[in-house]
């Protein structure tokens, strides 16, 4: 097969897997997908191999596990392991991905940090060339910063807000990797919690007495068995499945399938909550409720008042499980604040009928109804608030423990709702302790750079800011990341020394004084399991092709740092790679003697590839808060009371008047209902991307695939389209008193009037590289968003919440330069 | 528990002298009281257990009335033997739901699970007295007694909680920054640790050292004072 041949089937492939994931090219226009697919098919290979050495090694990435042909040493195609029926077509682009022009070849270094390391002029970053350097030059500088930085100010001024979404293996994990070398180095300030789910960490630990948003979710055969009405709010469940934090099983796409049928024999029905039509609405022929952006949690009161004054809702449940619902029916009633939420209220701020918020009443208390929510929601202003009430709402149809019944919020990735095998656990490398033990409020990342000393209330405790000289940043992106790009470009000049460690040239590397180049999964080995709650399998992930360029793994980088420090010892344990990855199995192996499951030695598992666990029959079974339903007394929740807090003591003693101690609505800082939509009258939402993992992918050709003359796609109603000129396939500049972007007109009536959709993770393309207020060339929506929390409470960012104006850009359209690496100049 | 067994004959002599004095110096307080009490040196008659053990009902046999969870501390109502074939008789404090009576917890409001009895062993338990919480919860103050294992327990809480701590450290931080004790409640934690011990490939007697190192370091957590 020749190179061309090859690349062009993987573009067919990709098209094909489209289809099978659940119909999730769907949003794009007919016209404008043919388009994409006949110019996808005619793209000239870059690359190819000797097919004389052909050889199929296994591997496993965050979409799943998979096996790679290699050829002549070069990576050319991942398949998808044999026994996932439903692959994610974006593996299609990995072999793009790994020989992307913008590799990071070899460590480098901003010039003028170089020429003055640690005073150096922060607002040439982003726009300053670099300078190539070794890496015995590179672990030297890093190790001398560390050293200078806690020498002068302490180890309270390193800062290292890596998240999660690093390339998958329990080795090399970039996050866990960077906090063991920092915490052996006597710490540094870490973040706690989540940025997808800010919101509810906090405060559902409050009303349920768990973190709630990670846990195993009930079953789908009992949704399959029982479940009559399913609505989504805000889910898109054929979406993010595709991906897992561990390799997806991508188990729920043949639940999904299945439960189609029981909707098409009219044995179910389905109803989506949602400014969008999503895939999963479509597919399953879900009717569409569109409220505004932002006011579920009116929605839902409109709902809970319906159940209430005509006594329908579930009077036992109320009192046996939930704590103080005669505290929130005062406001329900409009008894504490003069505003009964009626349906008509409730229809004022919504724009949902009245009508349809008492028939979805009806339906939910009189069917076996199951309310899938995904995180969106909560990335929102006052987020604490729409999932709060929803576990009222719950509480009042009085289905939660039930088969197919109550609510669920982690249905949408990882494969929600999977069934867990009889399996052990494997664990990674740990990052240990950390000395320094006050802990920023992740979101606040931006505040903390800006204004050191300064504090901020959190979930009833008050931190203050550190002054933070040195940042370090391994396997993540924040520069598309975070919130309000322009703050944080004014943000990301105050520390003294910004280090990445990067596989590519990301948005964040262009941003950084030191970057040091880390290999693909394919250039290292490592171990996984497969399915974040199945445990279906343990995967290996064998090494695939050499490292690239001067590329080195997280832990050999990390590893690096730490003997420059004199800490070698104590990070490797004198363990190699093959070493910690045996050892890791080897915990495996004696909690399966435990459990009585048979599972192979290390060699057997290595050559083999995989081992798969059984899937007992009781799986299928499993419904969340069973227990507690069955005896409420003998497993109570972890909250104060023991029951589901619809009042909550603890909220109400922090006095916050952005979090009251009962679920409410307060208007968002901005939303269609404020003054402000006149100036700006669209509201933008930016959910996670269909065809990237945030931004991950999209440096290969599968953006070709979506994007708008290289745009970032908007989806925009037609009304609102046609009122602005604008037509499918036109460039347009969306903006507002934060910024401006471009980004490609996708004219669709599966978005709401007044709401455009622009996915996250776009890489950040400035017109003016390192300037504050650049136009975003690419259309990256945070240059948009705002940087603040949703409350005092939870302090999560508020992506969801943002006004923004659309118009047809006439001017001359600049080049795409996002995905070109900076300049590199050799040393003098 | 080697460490045990080369102090055992001195840990008899130090167990029967602490008797004594205690007996003198606490004459006034219950029994439930004194037994909550910190003190200070090692010869203490409060012990803790080093892991999930079980609680038999008499000196001999096989009948095993519940199970106690790590760190749990013990009343020594006979003297120490340190030794896996010999039982030693111990009561232990605690607080129950009324509807729950099955569950012994640390305290009224801290969910902090002590001893799991089996549904049968319920009538072992003697109600001390009884008290409602703000929350309109009943709860029971009980002791109950048995007997265990005399290799079981330590007189050294930190022996329990470092085991503990390493654990935590070296598996709770893999997947995400080290999440400190104080980010949750005792009664949050459990849930918590419910949802996160699969992945930190937490066996169970793990599991339940690191929910009772998480509960005694939590978020509002007074406690009784013996946890350094």
């Amino acid at each position: 097969m020749s190179d061309d041949k090859k690349r062009t089937t993987s573009r067919r492939n990709f098209l094909k897997y489209a289809g099978i994931a659940g119909g999730a090219s769907l949003l794009i226009p007919e016209g404008l997908f043919n388009t994409i697919k006949a110019h996808a098919e005619t793209m000239p290979a870059r690359y190819g191999g000797n097919p004389l050495e052909v050889s199929q090694i296994p591997t496993a990435t965050h979409w799943g596990m998979i096996n790679v042909r290699v050829q002549g040493g070069r990576m050319v195609k991942a398949m998808p392991f044999y026994k996932d029926s439903h692959p994610s077509p974006m593996i299609e682009a990995f072999a793009d991905r790994v020989y992307a022009n913008n590799r990071i070849n070899y460590p480098a270094v901003r010039r003028s940090f170089l020429e003055n390391p640690g005073k150096s002029d922060t607002s040439k970053r982003g726009k300053e060339e670099f300078v190539r350097i070794s890496w015995d030059e590179a672990f030297d500088l890093v190790a001398e910063e560390l050293k200078r930085v806690k020498v002068k100010y302490g180890n309270k001024a390193i800062f290292t807000g890596t998240a999660d979404w690093q390339s998958v293996g329990l080795l090399h994990s970039a996050s866990a990797l960077v906090r063991r070398m920092l915490g052996l180095f006597g710490g540094f300030t870490d973040s706690n919690g989540d940025p997808s789910v800010a919101a509810a960490m906090v405060i559902l630990p409050h009303v349920l007495g768990g973190i709630e948003v990670y846990d195993e979710q009930t079953a789908w055969p009992t949704i399959q068995d029982k479940t009559e009405l399913l609505v989504l709010l805000g889910a898109d469940l054929l979406k993010d499945n595709q991906i897992g934090t561990h390799p997806a099983d991508h188990y729920v796409y043949g639940a999904i399938k299945k439960f189609r049928e029981k909707v098409s024999s009219g044995k179910a029905e389905v109803i989506e909550i949602d400014p969008r039509y999503t895939d999963t609405a479509k597919y399953l022929n879900a009717k569409w409720i569109k409220p505004r952006p932002n006011t579920d949690t009116a929605l839902m009161l409109g709902i809970a008042y319906t159940l209430y004054t005509e006594g329908i809702y579930n009077k036992n449940f109320i009192k046996k499980y939930t704590y103080k619902f005669d505290k929130f029916v005062p406001y329900l009633l409009g008894k504490s604040d003069g505003q009964p939420k009626t349906p008509e209220w409730a229809e004022k701020i919504t724009g949902v009928d009245a009508d349809v918020i008492r028939d979805l009443a009806h339906k939910m208390v009189k069917k076996r109804t199951m309310i899938i929510s995904g995180y969106a929601i909560q990335r929102a202003d006052h987020g604490e608030q729409p999932y709060w009430m929803l576990v009222t709402l719950a509480s009042m149809i009085g289905q939660i423990g039930l088969p197919g019944g109550g609510f669920g919020i982690s249905y949408h990735y990882d494969d929600g709702g999977d069934l867990v095998a009889d399996a052990p656990n494997v664990p990674g490398i740990s990052a240990g302790n950390n000395p320094v033990k006050d802990a920023l409020p992740w979101e606040r990342v931006a505040d903390m750079f800006l204004h050191p000393g300064e504090t901020v209330p959190y979930n009833g405790t008050t931190y203050t800011y550190p002054d933070i000289k040195l940042v370090y940043w391994a396997g993540g992106n924040p520069m598309t990341h975070l919130w309000q790009t322009n703050k944080e470009i004014e943000a990301w000049r105050h520390p003294e020394t910004v280090i990445i460690q990067d596989i590519f040239w990301t948005p964040s590397a262009k941003f950084a004084d030191i970057v040091l180049p880390v290999t693909t999964t394919f250039e290292r080995n490592d171990i996984e399991i497969c399915g974040a709650y199945s445990h279906h399998y343990i995967t290996a992930m064998k090494k695939v092709i050499d490292p690239l360029y001067e590329s080195k793994s997280d832990y050999d980088i990390m590893a690096g740092i730490a003997s420059r420090l004199g800490l070698k010892e104590k990070f490797t344990e004198g363990k190699t790679e093959m070493d910690w990855i045996r050892s890791f199995y080897d915990v495996a192996l004696r909690q399966a003697k435990a459990l009585n499951v048979e599972m192979p030695d290390f060699e057997t598992f290595w050559e083999k590839g995989y081992v798969e666990f059984p899937i007992p029959k009781k799986s299928a079974h499993y419904v969340r808060y069973s227990k507690f339903i069955k005896n409420p007394a003998l497993n109570p929740l972890g909250t104060p009371s023991g029951k589901i807090e619809i009042y909550s003591e603890t909220i109400a003693s922090f006095h916050y008047d952005d979090c009251p101690p009962h679920p409410t609505w307060l208007e968002p800082i901005e939303w269609l209902g404020s003054p402000k939509a006149k100036k700006y009258p669209l509201h933008m939402l930016s959910p996670h991307p269909r065809y990237r993992l945030h931004s991950q992918l999209d440096n290969t050709w599968i953006r070709e695939f979506y994007e708008v003359h290289q745009r970032a796609p908007l989806e925009i109603n037609p009304k609102d389209a046609e009122s602005r000129g604008i037509k499918n396939g036109d460039i347009v500049r969306v903006f507002n008193e934060r910024g401006e972007v471009l980004a490609g007109a996708v004219v669709t009536d599966r978005v709401r009037e007044r709401v455009v959709v622009l996915h996250e993770g776009t890489w950040y393309d400035p017109e003016k590289p390192g300037e504050i207020g650049s136009l975003d060339k690419h259309g990256l929506p945070n240059v948009l968003t705002i940087d603040k929390g949703t409350s005092k409470l939870a302090q999560g960012n508020i992506a969801n919440t943002c006004l923004v104006q659309v118009e047809k850009y006439i001017k001359q359209i600049p080049p795409i330069t996002a995905f070109e690496p900076p300049k590199i100049i050799k040393k003098r | 528990m080697e460490f045990l067994k080369k102090r055992s004959i001195k840990s008899f002599l130090i167990f029967t002298l602490t008797m004594v004095i205690a007996t003198i110096m606490t004459a006034g307080y219950s029994k439930a009281e004194i037994s909550y009490q910190k003190v200070k040196s090692k010869t203490s008659m409060i012990y803790y257990t080093t892991q999930t053990i079980p609680l038999y009902k008499s000196i001999k046999g096989k009948d095993i009335i519940g199970f106690l969870t790590p760190a749990t501390p013990v009343t020594l109502l006979s003297p120490l033997n340190i030794s896996k074939k010999n039982r030693i008789k111990i009561s232990v404090n605690g607080w129950s739901f009324k509807e729950a009576p099955s569950v012994v917890y640390y305290a009224l409001g801290e969910r902090i699970i002590l001893l799991r009895l089996s549904q049968n062993a319920i009538s072992n338990r003697i109600v001390l007295k009884e008290k409602k919480d703000s929350y309109g919860n009943t709860w029971e103050q009980v002791k109950v007694t048995g007997w265990i294992k005399g290799n079981s327990i330590t007189n050294n809480i930190s022996y329990v909680m470092d085991k503990a701590r390493k654990i935590y450290e070296a598996r709770c931080s893999a997947c995400h920054a080290l999440r400190p004790p104080k980010m949750f409640t005792a009664n949050q934690w459990p849930s918590v640790l419910e949802t996160m011990a699969k992945n930190a490939a937490l066996n169970p007697e793990q599991k339940a050292l690191v929910v009772k190192y998480m509960q005694m370091h939590a978020k509002g957590f007074v406690g009784r004072n013996v946890v350094k």
